[in-house]
C-alpha cells in the first residue's frame, strides 16, 4: 500500500561550533561599541547603541532558539499505548465566505478518527454578519454542531471559551476557518497527549496559495521561517506557543487557566504562557496537517501583522514574562524574544535614519573611520546571516527579510497603540484579495527614497564626494534594496505601465482607508 | 576540446573570445610599452645576472627563484626590452584564462565559467600584473592549477589530479612563498573533509542506534555512544578518504622536500637582505582595500578611497547569497570563500608581527574571489543578473581604462619619464643622486645621459652580498663634499622613503642652491642643486 508521505516544514541542523562562533564574533563586535573614543554625536551613538544592543539580544535568543538539542518523547508510550480520548475540533468563523466553510468542515469531517465531534463556532452574529444564519444551515446540511453566539466579547478567544462551555471532549482541536486539516491531523497530535503533562500540541500553519502572488508569497516565506528553524527551536525549550488554529489543546489545561485569555488580541500567545506557568508542557511538530490561505493583498497582510505586533507588544508591556515566576528562564528568554521582535521596527527606523542625519546636518553618531567599524561588522554579519541561512535549511528567503525589515512602519504604529493603549478591534484577515491600491502603505518607504534623494544631493553639494558622504550612500542604498521587494508588493507595477500612465492617472490616487 | 567542436561555436562563444582579446589587445597596446617599474627593473637587474648568481641574490632577498630563472632564459631568446620582459608574464595570463575556465566549470558550471573568465580577463588588477615584469601572473596561474587539480583530487577521493596537483605545488612552492598559503589552505581544507566524515560516521551510527532502541527497547541515546570507541570512528573517517589521504600527503610531503634544498640555501646564507622596501603595517583599510584592488584594479587615492567607503554594498550580497535563490549547485564553495578569505586575514594577522601585507602578494586569491562574485550574480534572477554583470563589466571597461590613461594612479612609476628628464638635463660634471638606493634600477635600466648615478646613503650593488647600509646623517654629508670637489651640480632623485628623505632633502635645501625641481607620477621628484660654483672637471664628452 503506497502511503502519503508528510511534508515538513524545512529547517537545518546548525552545528553548535557555528554557534560558538557566532557568540564569539557578537561578543568581539558589540565590544567595539564599548570602546571609548567611538562616541560621535553622543544622541546618536547612544540610540544606535541600543539598536546594536537590540540586535545582539535577538541574535543571540535565534542562536539560543536554533541550539540542537534533543527533545524527550515518549515514543514508545505514544506508539503502544491504546490511546484515542474523544477530541472536539473547533472551527472558528467570524465572516468567512460559505464555500471556505464548507471546505474546512469538510476536511474535518474527513479527519480519520473516530472519537471526534465537530462544531462550528459561529461568530456572525455578534459580529454582525448577515449570513450568520446560513453558517447553521450549512452546518445541519453538513451534519456537524453550530454554536451561534450571541453574547459578544473577546473575539476569537471569546468564541472559543462559549464553545468550551457547552462541550465536554477530553481534548479540542482548533481551526480557522479557512485552514483545512488532513486526515491524519488527530492521529499525529493526539498521541503525545499520552504524557499527561501536556498541554498543547501545535502544527505549522501552511499556506496552500503561497506561490499566487508577491504578497503570500513574502507572507508564506516570513512564516515557514517561523514554522521552521523558529518554532522547532522554542519546542526544545518547551516554549513553542499557541498560533491561534491548527492545534489540539487538553480541556483541562485550558480550563485551568480559564480559557483563552480574552484580553490580547494575541490571545494564542498569552494563554500558552498562562499554559506553561501552570506547569503544562508543549509540542510542536514540523509536518504539514492542514493547509489554509495566505494574504493575498497587501493590505491584509498589513492587518494580519499589525495584529500579531499589537498583540506581542501588549504581553510585553502588560504581561511580561520575565516578571511569570513558575517559568524557567529559557521559557522567559523565548516569551520574552518573542515579544521583543515586533521592537525591531524601532530600530530599523533608528538605522535608516542615521545616513541621513550625517547627510543632511553632519551628524556623526561614531567618531571613528568607518573601516575600523566594518572590520567588526562584516564577519558578525557574514556569521549571523549564514547561520539563519542554515538554520532555514537554507531556505529563508530574500522576500522574508525584506517584508520583516520593511514592516517597521506597523510595528511602530502597533507600539504607538499599545503605549497609548489605545483599543483595537479584531478582524478577520480577509481569504481573498482585495481590489484596490495599497500603494499607501508604502509611502512611508517611498518618502524614505525621496528624502534620500535630496539628502545625497545635499551631501555631496556640502562635503564633496568624500568616503564619508559615500559610506552613508552606501547605507542608503542598502536599506532602499531590502525595501524594493516589499514596495513592489504594494501596487500592481504592470499595471500601473499598462493603464495608469496611458489611460486614467487617477487609478494611482485611488486608495483604500485603512481600518483597524 | 568539446569547446572548439562545431555544434557547440554560439554566440555566446564568439562574443566571450571576441570581447577578451579586444580587451587584451587594447590593454597591450599600452600597458606593454608603459615605464619599467621599480620591481620589474630588479627582475631585469637580477635576471642578466649568472644562474648561480641569481639563486643567491633571490635568497638573499625575499623571493624564491622560478621567475628569475625563467626570465634569465626568457631574455637570452628575446632580449632586454620592456615588451620582451614583460612578455613572459603575459603568456602566464594567457595561459590563466583556460584554467580558470575548466576550474569554474567543474567547480560551477560553464555559464559560471564564462562570467568568472570574463571578469578575470577584464580585471585592471589582473590586467596590470599581466604585463609586469614579476612573478605574480605565474604565481596566479600556479595557484589555479593547483585549485583546479586539488579539487579533483577531492571529488576523486585521491583517484584523479595527482600528477597535475604535484607539478602546480613543485611549481608554485619556487614562484612565490606565500604560496606556502595555498598549501596551508588546501591541508586546512583536507582535514575538515575528514572531520566533517568522521562526524557523519558518529551521526549515522547514532541514528540507526537510536533506530533500534526506538524499535526494539526503550530509550537511552547515551547508551548508543559506548557501543563504538572514538578511535572507531576517527578510523572509519580515514578509511573513507584512504586514497585521497595518502595521495595528498605524498604529494605535499614530496613538494615540500623538494623545497628543502632552497630552505636549507637561504637559512645557509643567514638573514634576507635589506633590498626589499620598508613595508607599514597594514590598516583596516588596507584590509578592505585588497579586495577592491582586485575587482576593481589601481585607481588614484580619491576613486580607491571611495570604492573602499562603499563597503556596506557588500552586505547586501551576504543577504542575497544567504538566502534562497536560483539554485546554481557550487560543489565546495566552502574551500572557494576560504581561498579567498582566510589568506587575506592571515597575512593581515601576520603583519603585526612582520609587515608583509602588499596586495600584490595576495593576487593568489583573485580566482576564488571572481568564481565566487560570478556564481552569485549568475545566481540571481535573470534581468538582476544581466544588469549586475553588465553593470560590473561597464564599471570594470571604466575603471581600467582610468587607470591605464590616468597619471595619478597609485601605482604608476614614470621612472622612464625620470630618465629621459635626466638624460636631458644632465652633463658628465653632474652626478645623480638615488634615494632611495633599490630604486636605482629602474633609472639606470632607461637611462641613456652621460652623468654618474649613485645612491643615496651609498651602496654597492654589483658587490655580490653588499647590502644596502643604514642612513646616516655623517656618512651622507661626506657623500655630498665628495661630489663637491668633482661635480658641478647634484640631481637627487627621491622616491619610496625609507625614512630619510626629509633630512636629505632639508640638508640640501639648506647648504645649496635648488636649480630645478619636477614632480613626476606618484610622488617622484627631481631635484638639482648647484653644488660647485667652480667647475673643476674641464672634461667634454665625445660620442
Amino acid at each position: 500500500m503506497k502511503t502519503k508521505l508528510t511534508k515538513k516544514i524545512y529547517s537545518g541542523n546548525v552545528n553548535k561550533m557555528l554557534l560558538i562562533l557566532n557568540s564569539i564574533m557578537a561578543l568581539i563586535y558589540i565590544s567595539w561599541w564599548f570602546l571609548p573614543g567611538h562616541i560621535g554625536n553622543p544622541y546618536l551613538y547612544t540610540l544606535l547603541w541600543f539598536g546594536e544592543i537590540y540586535h545582539i539580544f535577538m541574535a543571540m535568543t535565534f542562536w539560543m532558539t536554533v541550539w540542537p538539542r534533543h527533545k524527550q518523547t515518549n515514543r514508545r508510550l505514544m506508539q503502544t499505548e491504546a490511546f484515542f480520548p474523544s477530541v472536539d475540533i473547533y472551527i472558528t468563523v467570524a465572516g468567512e465566505p460559505l464555500d471556505v466553510i464548507e471546505e474546512t468542515v469538510t476536511a474535518a469531517k474527513n479527519i480519520t478518527y473516530k472519537e471526534k465531534n465537530i462544531y462550528i463556532l459561529n461568530d456572525n452574529f455578534v459580529t454582525n454578519n448577515e449570513n450568520w444564519k446560513d453558517v447553521e444551515v450549512l452546518a445541519k446540511k453538513l451534519q456537524v454542531h453550530c454554536i451561534t453566539r450571541t453574547i459578544p466579547g473577546g473575539a476569537k478567544a471569546g468564541n472559543i471559551n462559549n464553545a468550551l462551555r457547552t462541550t465536554n471532549s477530553e481534548f479540542v482541536a482548533v481551526f480557522d476557518a479557512d485552514m483545512k486539516p488532513y486526515p491524519e491531523f488527530l492521529a499525529k497530535t493526539i498521541p503525545y497527549f499520552t504524557d499527561p503533562k501536556v498541554g498543547f500540541v501545535q502544527t505549522p500553519q501552511y499556506y496552500m496559495n503561497h506561490t499566487k502572488n508577491e504578497v503570500s508569497q513574502g507572507a508564506w516565506d516570513q512564516q515557514s521561517l517561523f514554522f521552521g528553524p523558529i518554532m522547532q527551536g522554542k519546542d526544545t525549550w518547551n516554549a513553542a506557543f499557541i498560533c491561534g488554529t491548527n492545534v489540539a489543546i487538553r480541556r483541562t489545561a485550558l480550563l485551568e487557566v480559564g480559557g483563552m485569555c480574552e484580553d490580547n488580541i494575541a490571545e494564542d500567545f498569552l494563554t500558552s504562557l498562562s499554559l506553561h506557568e501552570k506547569g503544562w508542557t508543549s509540542h510542536y511538530i514540523r509536518d504539514i496537517l492542514s493547509e489554509g490561505l495566505a494574504p493575498e493583498d497587501m493590505l491584509s497582510y498589513y492587518k494580519q501583522q499589525l495584529r500579531w505586533a499589537r498583540g506581542s507588544l501588549e504581553v510585553l508591556f502588560g504581561s511580561n514574562p520575565l516578571f511569570k515566576k513558575n517559568l524557567s528562564w529559557e521559557q522567559k528568554v523565548q516569551y520574552i524574544s518573542s515579544g521583543m521582535f515586533y521592537l525591531n521596527g524601532l530600530v530599523v527606523l533608528i538605522d535608516i535614519m542615521m545616513p541621513l542625519f550625517y547627510l543632511f546636518f553632519g551628524f556623526e553618531p561614531v567618531s571613528t573611520t568607518t573601516m575600523s567599524f566594518a572590520i567588526f561588522f562584516i564577519p558578525f554579519m557574514f556569521l549571523n546571516l549564514y547561520t539563519l541561512y542554515i538554520a532555514s535549511g537554507k531556505d529563508v528567503t530574500y522576500k522574508a527579510i525584506s517584508f520583516s525589515q520593511s514592516s517597521w512602519t506597523l510595528q511602530i504604529a502597533a507600539l504607538i497603540s499599545v503605549l497609548l493603549k489605545r483599543k483595537t478591534k479584531f478582524h478577520v484577515t480577509p481569504k481573498q484579495a482585495q481590489e484596490g491600491n495599497f500603494l499607501f502603505l508604502a509611502y512611508p518607504h517611498l518618502a524614505y527614497i525621496c528624502l534620500s534623494i535630496i539628502a545625497t544631493t545635499f551631501g555631496i553639494y556640502t562635503y564633496g564626494f568624500s568616503s564619508s558622504v559615500s559610506t552613508n550612500v552606501a547605507w542608503i542604498f542598502f536599506n532602499i534594496l531590502l525595501f524594493i521587494p516589499f514596495i513592489k508588493a504594494t501596487y500592481n507595477w504592470n499595471k500601473l505601465i499598462q493603464y495608469t500612465l496611458l489611460k486614467s492617472p487617477k487609478f494611482l490616487f485611488q486608495k483604500k482607508t485603512l481600518t483597524l | 576540446m568539446k569547446f572548439f567542436k562545431k555544434q557547440h561555436i554560439s554566440f555566446t562563444h564568439i562574443l566571450f573570445v571576441l570581447g577578451i582579446v579586444i580587451i587584451i589587445a587594447l590593454s597591450a597596446i599600452t600597458l606593454f610599452t608603459q615605464s619599467i617599474r621599480l620591481d620589474e627593473s630588479q627582475s631585469v637587474w637580477l635576471s642578466l645576472k649568472s644562474f648561480d648568481e641569481i639563486l643567491k641574490l633571490t635568497a638573499e632577498d625575499v623571493h624564491v627563484p622560478l621567475y628569475g630563472v625563467l626570465l634569465h632564459y626568457w631574455m637570452q631568446i628575446l632580449g632586454t626590452d620592456i615588451v620582451s620582459v614583460r612578455s613572459l608574464s603575459f603568456i602566464f595570463y594567457i595561459l590563466t584564462i583556460p584554467v580558470l575556465f575548466i576550474l569554474s566549470k567543474e567547480a560551477v558550471n560553464r555559464q559560471v565559467a564564462y562570467v568568472t573568465t570574463f571578469f578575470f580577463a577584464l580585471s585592471p588588477f589582473i590586467l596590470w600584473y599581466s604585463f609586469e615584469a614579476r612573478m605574480y601572473s605565474l604565481f596566479t596561474l600556479v595557484t589555479c592549477m593547483a585549485h583546479l587539480y586539488f579539487m579533483r583530487m577531492v571529488r576523486s577521493k585521491g583517484q584523479d589530479g595527482k600528477i597535475g596537483y604535484y607539478i602546480s605545488l613543485a611549481i608554485g612552492i619556487y614562484t612565490h612563498y606565500f604560496f606556502l598559503l595555498v598549501i596551508l589552505l588546501q591541508a586546512i581544507y583536507a582535514l575538515t573533509l575528514i572531520i566533517q566524515r568522521i562526524m557523519h560516521e558518529m551521526k549515522e551510527s547514532t541514528s540507526l542506534t537510536l533506530q533500534k532502541l526506538i524499535n526494539f527497547s526503550s530509550i537511552k541515546p547515551h547508551t548508543a555512544f559506548k557501543k563504538f570507541s572514538m578511535f572507531q570512528y576517527i578510523k572509519n573517517g580515514f578509511v573513507y578518504y584512504k586514497t585521497f589521504i595518502l595521495s595528498y600527503l605524498l604529494i605535499v610531503v614530496g613538494a615540500l622536500i623538494l623545497f628543502t634544498p632552497w630552505a636549507y640555501y637561504v637559512i645557509s646564507l643567514g638573514s634576507a637582505s635589506n633590498t626589499q622596501p620598508l613595508i607599514p603595517p597594514p590598516s583596516t583599510f588596507n584590509l578592505l582595500q585588497t579586495f577592491v584592488l582586485i575587482m576593481f584594479g589601481f585607481q588614484n587615492e580619491q576613486i580607491q578611497s571611495i570604492l573602499v567607503s562603499l563597503w556596506p554594498i557588500s552586505i547586501i550580497l551576504l543577504f542575497i547569497i544567504f538566502t534562497k535563490r536560483k539554485k546554481v549547485s557550487f560543489s565546495n564553495a566552502e574551500y572557494y570563500a576560504l581561498a579567498t578569505f582566510l589568506p587575506v586575514a592571515l597575512v593581515f594577522m601576520l603583519s603585526y608581527i612582520k609587515p608583509i601585507f602588499l596586495s600584490r602578494y595576495l593576487i593568489f586569491v583573485s580566482p576564488s574571489l571572481f568564481l565566487l562574485l560570478s556564481w552569485t550574480l549568475v545566481s540571481f534572477s535573470k534581468k538582476i543578473r544581466f544588469v549586475s554583470i553588465f553593470g560590473y563589466t561597464v564599471i570594470s571597461i571604466l575603471l581600467l581604462y582610468l587607470q591605464i590613461s590616468s597619471s595619478q594612479t597609485t601605482v604608476k612609476e614614470d621612472y622612464s619619464g625620470v630618465s629621459k628628464y635626466l638624460a636631458a638635463k644632465t652633463t658628465p660634471s653632474d652626478v645623480i643622486g638615488v634615494s632611495s638606493p633599490f630604486t636605482v634600477y629602474p633609472i639606470e635600466y632607461s637611462y641613456n645621459g652621460h652623468a654618474r648615478i649613485d645612491t643615496i646613503p651609498q651602496w654597492n650593488r654589483f658587490k655580490q652580498g653588499d647590502t644596502i647600509p643604514a642612513f646616516s646623517q655623517g656618512a651622507f654629508i661626506n657623500q655630498i663634499q665628495t661630489y663637491q670637489k668633482q661635480y658641478d651640480q647634484i640631481y637627487v632623485v627621491l622616491s619610496y622613503d625609507q625614512g630619510y628623505e626629509h633630512t636629505i632633502r632639508t640638508y640640501l635645501d639648506s647648504h645649496y642652491s635648488l636649480t630645478s625641481s619636477k614632480t613626476f607620477a606618484n610622488g617622484i621628484i627631481v631635484r638639482s642643486y648647484k653644488i660647485n660654483y667652480d667647475p673643476k672637471i674641464t672634461l667634454t664628452y665625445h660620442e
